[in-house]
């Protein structure tokens, strides 16, 4: 019987959250209601301040199944150690690691400004999570920079001054900010 | 959007002007619409398959012809699209709208477009040349980037009183065809298929919105294609019927349209099968799953074990020594950091809380880091002997 590892990711921009392996398999593998139901703890992630090094212990997130996949296949040992520095690859059907560098996530104080290095010939999908009524859940703003742009500035009525934001930005490794 | 339907009506003796007589076709057009995006749910109606062929390229090698059969869709607009006979896919086309690679599958999209026919010479307004006198509802094909085909349900549906888009005015709304996969040195297509790479996206088809399906005659029947569908290697159908005092039928659809029962269900709740029954839950039986788990994830039920009110569960997580962390983001060259574990815990709802804390060798009480950690974990589910 061969173990099997699941990679929970966001559907959006495709990020690994989460890992699991499994040693007795069942004939279905693990849906993503069996590992993020109610929903998915998020925490512990580096802080986007440049001039604040570090994890955010602060900076947890809970996000609902609704928003994530599973993708089960062999063990990728780097990806145990490290599930966010990979994301899910729909057109090769495996998860690869991050290669996405340089991107800025910084305050607009309210809101978050996003800055890629460089332009991308395509779309990239942003997602910025933060607390919101529900204790239970996390809430979420979805944004995006079109192909030939580098720069967005988006949550102004959501993301006030004090709150701490999870910001996925496609194809980068994930952030967390205070606004 | 108008805040209301507006309908043409006609007197006698009254000058009709041309947009009144349009304004007759559009309410039609616009009640059909209306009908189709909310009774109905956007896609495939009939037809319209990508179809390959493999061709020799005249070097030694070969390329995939790949051509759309006839069909019809009605798009989220409801739009009805009509694409007359077969129609090759132009690879001319793919190159100058996508930059294709290799081993990669492309989505290939249907929309309807609106189309001036030409305007007829014989016939001249008043005070004008002659305008056009037919719109054509024409389509394209179009193509997208490995990934396009998952936001087809974002795209912008119309306000609830407007008539079909026009794709022109309007935003073009994508009905998915298929993939198709390219070769970038000799600009052909290679391989043709109805779903994405991993499979979970494939053509659409038409659906119906409805809080009741109620058959008149008796028998109601669900299948998975139409019967007799040559696109289909085996057909399977669900039906419900009135015949031997009420059944409900699960099982192959024959050739005339009924259903080889393998599963059955009578109205007194007595259940008949042809195969095996299996499970994995007998009570006094004890089910196991272990392995690793990052911090967050919530761990999974032991197979078989599809709820945790069916077993006592009996949970142990370990955290895992490892050495290979990655350091924490504020290390600087030449400083040790030593990581420990923080906490190691399942909560009530199985949720792994597992992290570590790095602490910087010789430094100050700020110089730690808390990053998620690795746990071994073991659930023992185990099922009353009463019960399970």
């Amino acid at each position: 019987m061969s173990e099997q590892m699941s990679f929970v990711y966001v559907q959006a921009t495709r990020h690994v959250l989460s890992v699991l392996t499994t040693l007795a398999a069942s004939k279905t593998p693990p849906q993503v209601t069996d590992l993020a139901s109610p929903s998915l703890l998020v925490r512990d992630l580096p802080n986007a301040d440049p001039l604040h090094k570090g994890t955010v212990p602060q900076g947890i997130f809970q996000l609902t199944p609704d928003l994530l996949n599973v993708f089960t296949g062999d063990v990728i040992s780097e990806a145990l150690i490290n599930p966010r520095g990979y994301s899910w690859k729909p057109d090769t059907k495996d998860v690869q690691a991050l290669s996405g560098s340089g991107v800025t996530v910084a305050s607009a104080s309210p809101g978050v400004t996003v800055t890629l290095p460089v332009a991308s010939s395509g779309t990239t999908k942003i997602l910025a999570f933060y607390a919101g009524a529900d204790p239970a859940k996390s809430d979420y703003i979805p944004a995006s920079i079109p192909g030939g742009s580098t720069t967005i500035t988006f949550g102004q009525s959501s993301l006030g001054v004090g709150t701490y934001v999870l910001v996925l930005v496609e194809e980068f490794p994930p952030v967390v900010l205070l606004v | 959007m108008s805040d209301t339907i507006l309908r043409p009506t006609f007197y006698e003796g009254e000058i009709l002007p041309s947009q009144d007589l349009v304004a007759s076709v559009d309410a039609a057009r616009g009640q059909l619409a209306r009908h189709e995006r909310y009774v109905h749910r956007w896609g495939i109606v009939t037809g319209l398959q990508l179809k390959g062929t493999k061709t020799p390229d005249g070097k030694g090698g070969e390329y995939m012809a790949v051509s759309l059969t006839e069909g019809m869709a009605a798009d989220g607009s409801g739009r009805e699209i009509i694409v007359v006979g077969e129609v090759p896919l132009n690879p001319e086309d793919f190159g100058h709208q996508i930059n294709g690679k290799k081993d990669l599958w492309y989505p290939v999209f249907l929309s309807g477009r609106d189309e001036n026919a030409a305007s007829s010479s014989l016939l001249t307004g008043a005070c004008t040349s002659s305008l056009p006198t037919q719109v054509k509802e024409t389509y394209d094909i179009t193509y997208g980037t490995p990934g396009a085909e998952q936001s087809l349900d974002e795209q912008t549906a119309p306000g609830i009183s407007d008539g079909p888009a026009d794709g022109v005015t309007t935003s073009a709304w994508l009905v998915l065809l298929g993939f198709v996969q390219w070769d970038p040195d000799r600009k052909v297509f290679t391989a043709v298929q109805d779903t994405n790479a991993d499979g979970t996206v494939g053509r659409r088809y038409i659906g119906v919105n409805a809080a009741n399906v109620v058959a008149g005659g008796g028998t109601l029947q669900l299948a998975t294609h139409p019967t007799g569908s040559p696109d289909a290697k085996t057909i399977m159908a669900l039906e419900i019927h009135e015949t031997n005092d009420g059944e409900l039928v699960f099982g192959k659809q024959n050739s005339d349209g009924s259903v080889s029962s393998v599963f059955t269900v009578d109205s007194k709740g007595d259940l008949t099968i042809t195969g095996k029954f299996t499970s994995a839950v007998k009570p006094g039986s004890i089910q196991v799953q272990s392995g690793i788990a990052s911090d967050g994830v919530v761990l999974p039920l032991p197979p078989g074990i599809t709820s945790p009110d069916q077993a006592d569960l009996h949970i142990h997580v370990t955290p895992r020594a490892i050495t290979d962390y990655p350091p924490p983001p504020q290390k600087a060259a030449g400083e040790i950091w030593i990581s420990m574990p923080l906490e190691c815990l399942v909560d009530d709802v199985r949720r792994v809380n597992c992290r570590i804390i790095w602490l910087k060798a010789g430094g100050v009480a700020a110089d730690v880091s808390e990053a998620a950690g690795l746990c071994d974990y073991t659930i023992v589910a185990a099922v009353p002997a009463a019960g399970g």
